[in-house]
């Protein structure tokens, strides 16, 4: 660590870093572990019903052609070949690594800006409630939001032809299509992130900054040694909660087709766009068998990185 | 906060972050504003001139989405429904995360982790083996069943989010608390609960909003229309565009209908926040 | 804690799963037992408000005070088979439905959960003595509606597809339409020539784009021919001489610039918003489109439909496409006798035409008064031969139509691909579709 460490920051966080729990020991503690099965078994029976049961029953389904009714016939692993033989799967794949990857560095980014602009900004609190807004917004409305602004007379472009642009780009033109959905996810999720991260900076006592400023340290320095170290619980479930809507997203992309009756380009699909149309597509025998092996896929892939994403934030909060 | 450093520093972020942030807040507020006056004009005006206010303020818009949408019992069910899997959901989820991110269980981490997993569960991988389980049950096509639904699939994110919160509360507090003599479940509703109260409210908010907008098990799950939420009235009034004429400005009004009660939920919660913030982290 | 945990979520997955399993089979559902027939339940395609709707709603009311058969009915909307297929396998939760073939075939069809309705032609129409379903329904609609030889839809509804264009900018057209898409394509140039922009197009739904190159094929071939390069595995078919010619019609109207500025990079509706404020001379759309657009179409547009020009075509009458809204039976339902009673009974002339004056639409009898917007509709599904929408690849090859063939129209009509280019990697990634699906 270089030397602009406050002391504050340096003294206060390896102690409050993971005490709970282990620290106490004796009668007490014996009395808090037996909280823990009470506590913990009606949110799991819940969810283990709802949601891990019918994964199996999902994983089950994966292994057979099926319609949704009717019988199901064993297929193997077919539905797992086929899908990755599939070029669509591949782009659509593609597409939500692209997401995963591309679109979650600028949101956060953005959301880590946006934290420590809003932490010292005058009027603060209306412009924190407004940075969530688009969120409450249904994907419908910005999808036409989003045509409004981007088509090819709309009004990016009318803006940019008024400053001499003549041929402005087609930015809704099949080739650029998933980058602009990209954009408006990006603003939707940049309030979110920053909504959730700034919580967790409001708990940061401000003495710690206050001790910082004292000691001369910029912005950066700040946010480096105090605000990223004592928020990072939090952070490293933002990326979490990040990966796991990057691979859920398609309601935006659906919405963005305009028309009820059909389908957008497949060369804007994600993963879960492609799981949805196998099922729900406006035509065509329903596929459940490959429906539920891209989510089977995708599952898999959630959980990796979930555990990724844990090791790695837990080994940085113990670094400093 | 008084130092010279800390003013130049200021200064500095002031003027290069504040436009920045300020730019940011405008354009979500014109979307807000871009909605509010579409719902108040014709759809032709909508079409044709989308960036224009409205001429006159066209109230039918509100009236036809609102009765030919049948908005008013939806909204009443989505009310319920909504505040309901809320209650549920934070009643079940704040013991399970404290349980465990701060009991030291072994199996802690591994079932947090499990939890987390089931975020990445899409809901139309499970819909059909819920159904075939929840129809015999008479849970279909009924609103407690969509409320144990939704407060089950709500586990995940919410244990998810708050063993964060929990995490990151001091320890101090849970040792004097020990210290004192009280009991671990006093313990954690009188001192650590309260502490997280920020994350709650977040975690309520969040939750509101996403059934507050949830279309795909809606669809399944409700048959009758009276028992329909909102997002189903919604859905149900924008596909009647698709024969019977293009009614944006009624579907304008039907969004604006359904969009207004939660920048209002969030404008009151999101100052509490705020408070919630100031009483957490003590001085 | 976490083994027992695991066993206990293993048990219940597979308690889940064998529920499922059973479910599948058919199991414990007590099957198609028959109903006392004074009830029956209806759910509805159309939502409450729209003029579908009440045209149907006084219907059933009609229905129940001549039969006494009450008629609990849901206004579900377009999704009602989605919220219908998970009850399909047991006790359908719906004794009759409505909606297009495309759905059914892929939602009930497929899974063998729709009725044969062919009964139905035989129930006499009452109040019109003599006369049966069959007899007032024709024979072209009908056939609309049927799948794997069953009449599994029973049309009421008829929409053609056809080139849609404001009367008053093209005066004469009506009373002396082109012979054929040459005679057509002066007309375009001409107007591309007095600068005004030809054809309408939002490229950004696949379908939407679609419709050119399957009406040159059909429009050249006949029906069914689509159809048959579409179920050819190996894919040569698509670079046989008159499938690579509709190409380059296709190829030549982009590279020609006869379709409105931006078609290809803005987002649905505005380039049909365009035509239906004269922007743009011709829309190839159905004819919901005189509906959809009134709201903000020009004041005084008068919603007139060329059928698409034929391009030599074999057979006596144009080939129109069209799709219809059709009356379901669920296999197992309950009541369907009532059901058929039901259907049978909005045949009669009052429904039909009451049905026809509320929805500004044709519906499946021919000696109904159409709406002036649906004149030229009307006239075309008489005179012409109507074909399902696609000719009927998008429901029988529907994977295959998004994935393969969705993709490269797209880039034929957005002047992305030279014909030739479109004919070869159709065939190419054709055949490697149906090697991949085995």
């Amino acid at each position: 660590m270089t030397t602009a460490v406050p002391d504050a920051a340096r003294a206060t966080a390896p102690t409050r870093r993971r005490t709970a729990g282990r620290a106490a020991v004796g009668p007490f503690a014996a009395h808090r572990k037996r909280l823990y099965l009470p506590f913990v078994l009606p949110a799991f029976l819940l969810y283990a019903a709802f949601l891990l049961a019918p994964v199996v029953a999902t994983a089950w389904i994966s292994l057979h052609a099926w319609a949704g009714a009717g019988p199901m016939e064993w297929v193997g692993a077919e539905n797992y070949t086929r899908m990755f033989l599939d070029p669509v799967f591949r782009t659509s794949f593609g597409n939500t690594l692209l997401l995963l990857f591309g679109g979650g560095t600028v949101t956060f980014l953005l959301s880590f800006v946006l934290t420590m602009l809003l932490r010292d900004l005058a009027g603060r609190s209306t412009a924190r409630s407004v940075i969530f807004f688009p969120n409450i917004v249904p994907a419908l409305v910005i999808s036409i939001l989003w045509g409004f602004l981007f088509q090819a007379d709309g009004l990016l472009n009318s803006a940019l032809r008024s400053i001499g642009i003549a041929h402005p780009p087609a930015w809704l033109a099949e080739e650029n299509q998933f980058k602009v959905i990209m954009l408006g996810i990006i603003w939707m999720s940049t309030g979110y992130y920053t909504t959730i991260i700034m919580a967790a900076v409001d708990r940061i006592p401000p003495y710690l900054y206050e001790d910082c400023a004292l000691a001369g340290a910029n912005a950066w320095q700040r946010f480096r040694h105090v605000t990223l170290p004592l928020s990072w619980d939090v952070i490293g479930i933002c990326a979490v909660l990040w990966t796991i809507n990057a691979m859920k997203t398609f309601e935006f992309i659906l919405a963005m087709a305009g028309s009820a009756s059909s389908m957008p380009s497949t060369s804007t699909w994600t993963a879960s766009l492609y799981a949805y149309t196998s099922v729900f597509a406006p035509t065509g025998v329903p596929q459940y068998g490959i429906a539920a092996a891209s989510a089977v896929v995708t599952l898999a892939l959630v959980g990796v990185l979930v555990v990724l994403i844990r090791r790695l934030m837990r080994r940085e909060a113990l670094e400093f | 906060m008084s130092t010279a450093s800390t003013l130049r520093a200021g200064r500095a972020q002031r003027l290069l972050g504040a436009p920045l942030v300020w730019a940011f807040v405008a354009f979500n507020v014109l979307v807000l504003v871009w909605i509010l006056a579409s719902s108040a004009k014709e759809t032709r005006d909508i079409i044709t001139s989308p960036w224009a206010l409205p001429d006159a303020l066209h109230w039918d818009n509100f009236e036809r989405a609102w009765n030919a949408g049948n908005f008013g019992p939806a909204a009443l069910n989505s009310f319920v429904l909504v505040g309901g899997t809320a209650l549920a959901t934070v009643l079940l989820a704040a013991p399970a995360s404290y349980a465990l991110s701060r009991l030291g269980a072994r199996s802690a981490g591994a079932a947090t982790s499990l939890f987390a997993i089931g975020l990445g569960i899409p809901a139309h991988a499970v819909f059909l083996p819920l159904y075939q389980v929840m129809a015999p049950l008479g849970l279909v096509n009924n609103l407690w069943g969509l409320w144990l639904l939704y407060t089950a699939t709500s586990m995940p994110f919410a244990v998810f989010f708050l063993t964060g919160f929990f995490r990151s509360l001091p320890a101090e507090l849970e040792e004097a608390a020990a210290l004192d003599g009280a009991s671990p479940s006093y313990t954690f509703w009188r001192i650590m609960l309260p502490l997280a109260r920020s994350g709650l409210i977040t975690l309520v908010l969040l939750n509101v909003i996403n059934h507050w907008g949830e279309t795909f098990f809606a669809l399944v799950f409700i048959q009758e229309q009276d028992l329909q939420t909102l997002p189903l009235a919604l859905l149900g009034f924008m596909q009647q565009m698709q024969y019977n004429g293009a009614d944006w400005g009624g579907l304008f009004a039907g969004i604006a209908v359904v969009v207004l009660p939660l920048v209002g939920l969030y404008i009151w919660l999101g100052r509490r926040i705020i408070e919630g913030m100031t009483l957490g982290s003590g001085k | 804690m976490n083994r027992r945990l695991i066993r206990r979520t293993a048990a219940m997955g597979l308690a889940g799963a064998l529920a499922l399993g059973l479910a599948a089979c058919g199991g414990p559902t007590g099957g198609a037992s028959t109903g006392d027939g004074r009830e029956l339940t209806y759910w509805s395609m159309w939502k409450e408000g729209e003029p579908q709707q009440k045209a149907l709603s006084a219907a059933i009311e009609d229905f129940t005070a001549e039969t006494g058969i009450e008629v609990d009915v849901q206004w579900q909307g377009r999704d009602v088979l989605k919220k219908l297929q998970p009850t399909l396998h047991g006790v359908p939760a719906a004794d009759l439905v409505d909606r297009s073939l495309p759905q059914v075939k892929s939602m009930m069809v497929s899974t063998g959960t729709a009725a044969d309705l062919t009964g139905v032609l035989k129930e006499p129409i009452p109040g019109e003595p003599g006369r049966t379903v069959g007899d007032v329904v024709p024979a072209k609609y009908l056939e609309l509606g049927r799948a794997e030889g069953k009449q599994v839809v029973l049309p009421y509804a008829i929409v053609a597809n056809g080139l849609w264009y404001d009367g008053a900018s093209f005066p004469g057209l009506r009373e002396k339409p082109p012979k054929d898409w040459d005679a057509f394509r002066a007309t375009l140039a001409a107007e591309k020539k007095a600068g005004r922009a030809p054809l309408a197009l939002d490229a950004d739904i696949p379908d939407y784009g679609a419709y050119w190159y399957s009406n040159f094929v059909v429009g050249a071939m006949g029906p069914g021919s689509l159809h048959e390069a579409a179920a050819d595995r190996t894919g040569t078919v698509w670079k046989q001489p008159g499938y690579v010619r509709a190409a380059e019609r296709v190829a030549a109207l982009a590279e020609d610039g006869y379709f409105a500025d931006g078609y290809d990079a803005s987002k649905f509706p505005a380039i049909q918003q365009k035509w239906a404020t004269g922007k743009a001379g011709f829309l190839l759309m159905g004819s919901w489109i005189a509906g959809e657009t009134k709201p903000y179409a020009a004041s005084g547009f008068d919603f007139r439909m060329l059928p698409f020009p034929t391009d030599g075509a074999p057979g006596a009458g144009t080939p129109v496409e069209a799709a219809t809204f059709g009356w379901v039976v669920p296999a197992k339902a309950r009541q369907s006798e009532a059901a058929r009673r039901f259907i049978a009974f909005l045949y009669g002339k009052k429904q039909m035409q009451a049905y026809a004056d509320q929805a500004q639409g044709i519906v499946a009898r021919e000696d109904i008064e159409t709406a002036p917007a649906m004149a030229d509709v009307a006239r075309a599904l008489k005179e012409g031969t109507p074909y399902p929408t696609f000719d009927g690849v998008d429901m029988d090859f529907a994977e295959w139509w998004t994935k393969t063939f969705h993709p490269l129209s797209t880039k034929l009509v957005t002047g992305k691909i030279s014909a030739a280019d479109f004919s070869e990697q159709l065939a190419a990634q054709s055949a490697d579709f149906w090697k991949r699906a085995g």
